[in-house]
């Protein structure tokens, strides 16, 4: 049955893309690993790939198993281009380790004046977020 | 930090149920001092990009974390693991 492989390994794949947003967008914040390394998303795509080439290798003289391979890897260069070319940002040092943090004097969500200096003797953890949700 | 403005971190706040601090850098001199500016990050606005600097109690940068890629952010367990280093060398 080529049709069912080839068909079997093209929703495998679709799973795979797709259920990367689903966990982006509804569940990005407890499955954080998911979203940064998709491991599970590429095993999917990685075993739907394979099930259209053995497909092919079945049914060679078939078109069907062919163009839902090659749909596949389109879909997979799709995915690849999202996560490791368009969510690329520029590259920035940050402040050196080692070197003082620079001084700020900012207003938190109350309205009241935060510094720097008011954690003197603490650790601190400074998180910058894009904004504009 | 963020640029967003002091009503809307406060409508985060709200919303998520977030209890600390979150700090208002609307005109970005706080994000140029710490070299975080994204030029044109965000429909032609610029934003900060994403990063993480922890500070100790002597307002030394001790560890950082600036992504190169809108999806990722250090683990969790990468912070941990870099707070747990503070203590090691006071």
């Amino acid at each position: 049955m080529p049709w069912g492989l080839a068909l079997g390994g093209l929703l495998l794949v679709v799973a795979g893309v797709v259920g990367y947003f689903a966990v982006v967008l509804l569940l990005a914040g407890r499955l954080a690993a998911v979203r940064s390394g998709a491991v599970p998303n590429w095993i999917l795509i990685a075993m739907g790939i394979g099930l259209t080439v053995l497909a092919v290798r079945r049914a060679p003289n078939r078109w069907v198993p062919k163009g839902l391979l090659g749909v596949n890897v389109v879909l997979a260069g799709f995915f690849a281009h999202l996560l490791y070319v368009a969510t690329t940002v520029p590259a920035a040092p940050g402040p050196a380790r080692g070197a003082l943090a620079p001084a700020f004097e900012l207003s938190d969500q109350k309205g009241q004046v935060v510094r720097l200096s008011d954690f003197r003797g603490t650790p601190l953890l400074l998180v910058f977020y894009r904004g504009h949700w | 930090m963020v640029v967003d403005p002091v009503e809307t971190n406060a409508e985060l706040a709200r919303n998520a149920g977030l209890d600390f601090p979150i700090l208002s850098d609307a005109d970005l001199r706080t994000t140029d001092a710490y070299g975080l500016r994204h030029r044109d990050g965000h429909d032609g606005h610029d934003i900060a990009l994403s990063a993480s600097i922890l500070v100790d109690g002597n307002g030394i940068v001790r560890w950082t974390h600036v992504a190169r890629n809108l999806r990722v952010r250090p683990s969790p367990a990468d912070i941990l693991a870099a707070i747990d280093t503070l203590g090691a060398t006071p």
